[in-house]
């Protein structure tokens, strides 16, 4: 395993006019791991990616992709990355034939056979039109052209989205395919926790343009975790807890969720006197909607006064 | 790149294709209308050389150029299928050279090739019924060129991230300053001049957007001179069209009046001045206004039109063939000029001297007519016919075309019919003939208008003069002589008029001469007309908005010639606005914490091209967020990594207490 991680960014920074999309962003993703980037819409994975690629200038601090600068990039360098975009965006008059003539004569390394096993996965006609491929056909093909290099680094900005399930299934076992090979690394952003927990190692979870979370899958799962209080009567109001994400109200009940639950959560919890206090199992979607739900106390959406009128 | 020429060769094609169609449409028209003006013989010349072709031409090549550089980058403006192109594994400068490539080879198919069709058309002999030569196809490449300046304009439109409402256009305006400069130069080696420069900075300006996805600030010091060079032409126009609007909307700033001298039948001579939107004011040389003899009341232009005397003249020119054809480029006056038209044959009179004859109808050439005296197309003064004289007239009567011919020492009859010539007068051993023409009188008789270098005579067909006078005040100041015809018909008045550029030199103290004569009897009567009043220009509104235009521009108009049309004249108050200008660039700079070497750089940008130096500035500058520095409290860029009031570096985003970090191990 080698020590120098593939993507490695330094206070990496960008800003939309007055709008700070990624706000210094530390990262390194080491070598052959599967790395997914999450945060919800709008939060600075796309621009991050960007930035990694060279596409996008940053406003302050930089980032090194394959040991290389991200906006020097050079040719031999980008051959090594495969970029697969999120809308999926090819040139439409091309078939699947021209799209894969064009993007082979760019690689030398091209390999057919990865392209015409993604291709057969996906079911598509080599002189289907790209304008009349369907979605999920079209990013069975992005991500066939994107494989077919054999890059060493696979970056996926968000390569599920919109994609019925079928597609989805078989765009992530195209990526398990892929991480059998260990020196292979892929850096993909995913609002698809599913699939997230299927092939992901490492997390790193943006949030408004901070990062506020990078460890493996398991720690982020264990770090977050639900508490449920019962009382026998109205619940009381919630003192300041450490590490405190969200809290629900409902009858007799107290639903707590929090980050790095340990004993100074726990003192403060049994001071609310509950009759019962227990840990409960949560998945990965539920800890990662409750880390970047809105913070503090709140009931359901439908019991907003807000919502209602 | 040869697969980006061959993708980019299959997007455009059909915008090609189109661009094809259109031209060569637009070129039958024109062969149409060239047939239909030689088939009514209405003064043909060559479809090559025709005004109409030209702007029909210049705005083709001008729009086909530009949409098809715009469509170029267009085509990937998703930022999906921008970021899929550039990712491929070559530099960005060979995929911009793929896309360069295809785009002049499609512009060259859609333009290119029916103007070289045009072109062999009117070459091959029994088509056009005028000469040929290849430099009459200069004006058609120089248009054609023209086009692949607005290509990288388009391409620049389309690639620059434009911040303001209308600035993404800026890319424009220096295709549209090339586009005067092919229209106002007056040799082909300048046209060729200005689309390099400003193709070459057009096309830095692409290079280096292209290189940073369109943005400024990551771009090298050349791309960026050259973005902001394009962008300062394109905000000179801005403020021309609104120094015109204002003009347009202050109608009390359009006031203008002119002069011009008229001359009656009788000899009298008035001065006519012209007012905006008020009758002409007329008075003679005394100031007196003319009466109507009728009812003597003071006459209005109209009346007085009735009594003008018909004039004729000639300019006057003793250098080369090619002197004396002094004529721009795309003029075709330069190569030939149209000598006659005699029932199905059309005679012109070639740049070499030599008069040819076309037949209307075969469109071939039929012959020529010289004298075995003269050597056509040899380089000396002598050799070959020199050109007649542009023969005006004063609103009166339209002067025959002659059968009167000149070589620079003889006068020649021409007889057509027989293809001869008579030799009906001779200019003296050390004197020649500087310009010539014929005019046909009320009563039908012919009279030839000869200048030498000594004097200025009136001959018969025999060659009798009819007076003759010094040419004096002489050649070079004055360069064109003009005959009126008087009443009785035995007199004359003969006006020497000076050189335009003469009269610059001396500072306009040059005034034209009158002087009235009788036949057989000599000058009875010199007077030097005073200086009419300049037209236009001195209104105080339009000079006070013309301030706002670059002092640098203004400079270049009050020591070049070349401009001197085209921008407003030096005013050294335009100074003042210059300066605002700098202290507002300065204060911008200032505000977002310029280096002091681009500080120094914009100051001096903004002396010299004032308002749309700053407009220029404004729309290329990408303008960073400020923020509140957390040690000294002062606002900051925030694309600095120091404080540049205090070096603080910028604190990390702040903590929530849910963070979760751990050390990655790969497995």
């Amino acid at each position: 395993m080698s020590e120098q991680p593939v993507i490695r960014t330094r206070e990496l920074t960008c800003y939309f006019g007055r709008k700070c999309a990624v706000q210094a962003l530390n990262l390194e993703v080491p070598r052959g791991c599967v790395f997914a980037f999450l945060g919800r819409n709008g939060s600075g994975k796309t621009t991050a990616i960007r930035m990694l690629l060279g596409m996008l200038a940053p406003t302050r601090g930089e980032a090194a992709v394959l040991g290389c600068d991200s906006q020097a990039l050079a040719p031999e360098t980008r051959a090594r990355i495969g970029y697969l975009t999120e809308e999926h965006q090819l040139y439409g008059w091309m078939s699947v034939r021209q799209a894969a003539d064009f993007q082979s004569a760019f690689y030398p390394g091209w390999n057919k056979r990865i392209f015409g096993g993604v291709i057969d996965h996906f079911g598509l006609q080599s002189e289907a039109r790209v304008k009349d491929l369907s979605r999920g056909e079209r990013a069975g093909l992005c991500l066939a052209l994107t494989l077919a290099p054999d890059p060493e680094l696979l970056i996926l900005d968000d390569p599920a989205l919109s994609l019925d399930p079928v597609a989805r299934r078989s765009l992530v076992e195209s990526m398990i395919y892929l991480t059998g090979r260990s020196d292979r690394t892929i850096f993909f952003s995913s609002h698809n926790l599913a699939d997230v927990e299927r092939v992901a190692d490492f997390i790193a979870v943006l949030d408004c343009g901070v990062l506020r979370a990078c460890c493996p899958l398991e720690s982020f799962r264990s770090s977050v975790q639900e508490v449920r209080l019962r009382f026998s009567g109205a619940p009381p109001l919630l003192p300041k807890i450490p590490g405190l994400l969200q809290a629900f109200r409902l009858e007799q009940e107290l639903r707590v969720t929090c980050v790095h639950y340990n004993g100074a959560t726990e003192q403060a919890l049994r001071s609310l006197s509950p009759e019962t206090m227990e840990i409960l199992p949560l998945g990965l979607e539920d800890a990662f909607i409750s880390y970047l739900g809105k913070r503090g106390e709140k009931s359901f959406i439908l019991a907003d006064p807000e919502v209602q009128s | 790149m040869k697969e980006i020429m061959l993708k980019e060769w299959r997007e455009q094609m059909k915008v090609a294709l189109l661009g094809l169609a259109i031209l060569i449409f637009l070129l039958t028209l024109d062969y149409r209308a060239y047939t239909r003006q030689l088939e009514n013989m209405n003064a043909p010349g060559t479809p090559l050389m025709d005004g109409e072709l030209f702007g029909q031409a210049a705005f083709f090549c001008a729009i086909f150029g530009m949409a098809l550089g715009w469509l170029q980058i267009r085509a990937e403006k998703h930022r999906d299928l921008w970021a899929f192109l550039v990712h491929h594994p070559i530099t960005r400068t060979a995929i911009l050279l793929g896309k360069i490539g295809a785009g002049l080879s499609l512009y060259a198919l859609g333009a290119g090739l029916p103007l070289l069709g045009f072109i062999a058309l009117v070459r091959t002999p029994g088509h056009v019924a005028a000469p040929f030569e290849w430099a009459m196809t200069l004006p058609l490449a120089g248009l054609f060129l023209l086009g692949i300046v607005y290509y990288f304009a388009g391409m620049l439109t389309g690639v620059r991230q434009a911040r303001w409402y209308g600035s993404r256009g800026f890319g424009l305006g220096l295709a549209f300053f090339a586009s005067i400069g092919v229209a106002q130069s007056h040799e082909f080696w300048q046209v060729l001049l200005i689309l390099a420069m400003t193709g070459a900075v057009l096309a830095l300006a692409v290079w280096g957007s292209f290189q940073s996805g369109g943005y400024y600030r990551s771009q090298s010091m050349p791309c960026k001179l050259a973005l902001t060079a394009a962008c300062v032409a394109a905000a000179v126009i801005v403020v021309q069209v609104a120094i015109d609007l204002f003009a347009v909307l202050a109608p009390e700033s359009r006031s203008f009046s002119y002069g011009e001298y008229l001359f009656t039948k009788n000899g009298a001579v008035y001065k006519v001045t012209h007012h905006e939107s008020e009758e002409p004011e007329i008075v003679d040389l005394d100031g007196k206004p003319p009466l109507d003899d009728k009812t003597g009341r003071p006459m209005k232009l109209e009346d007085l039109q009735q009594h003008l005397a018909p004039a004729w003249g000639t300019s006057v020119c003793f250098g080369t063939l090619g002197e004396r054809r002094d004529a721009r480029y795309l003029n075709s006056y330069r190569f030939f000029g149209l000598w006659l038209m005699a029932e199905k044959t059309l005679w012109y009179l070639r740049h070499d001297g030599a008069l040819v004859s076309f037949d209307s109808v075969t469109r071939r050439q039929t012959g020529t007519l010289s004298d075995p005296a003269i050597s056509i197309g040899a380089s000396p003064a002598a050799a070959g016919f020199i050109p007649s004289s542009d023969a005006y007239e004063n609103g009166v009567r339209v002067p025959e075309p002659g059968r009167i011919l000149a070589s620079a020492t003889t006068v020649y009859l021409a007889d057509l019919h027989r293809h001869a010539l008579k030799p009906i007068w001779t200019a003296g051993n050390d004197d020649s003939i500087g310009g010539y023409g014929s005019y046909t009188t009320t009563s039908a008789e012919q009279r030839v208008l000869v200048v030498t270098r000594r004097s200025v005579q009136l001959l018969d067909t025999n060659g009798q003069a009819e007076w003759s006078v010094p040419y004096q005040p002489s050649y070079p100041a004055y360069s064109r002589i003009s005959v009126l015809f008087l009443e009785p018909a035995n007199r004359f008045a003969i006006g020497f008029y000076p050189d335009s550029k003469a009269d610059k030199k001396s500072g306009g103290k040059l005034l034209t001469r009158m002087e009235w004569l009788t036949a057989g009897e000599g000058i009875s009567k010199s007077v030097d007309l005073p200086r009419l009043p300049r037209s236009g220009g001195d209104d105080f509104v339009i000079k006070s908005v013309s301030l706002l235009m670059p002092p640098s521009l203004m400079a270049a108009a009050a020591f070049g010639e070349v401009f001197g049309e085209v921008f407003w004249p030096w005013n050294p108050w335009c100074l003042i606005p210059a300066g605002l200008c700098a202290m507002v660039g300065w204060w911008l700079g200032r505000r977002y914490s310029f280096p002091a070497k681009a500080q120094v750089g914009w100051l001096a940008f903004h002396f010299l091209f004032g308002l749309p130096g700053l407009l220029a500035f404004l729309s290329v500058q990408e303008w960073p967020a400020r923020e509140t520095c957390p040690r000294c409290q002062k606002l900051r860029v925030v694309d600095r990594e120091q404080c540049p009031h205090c070096g603080a570096d910028f604190a990390p985003p702040e903590k929530n207490g849910t963070e979760i970090f751990e050390s990655l191990r790969a497995n």
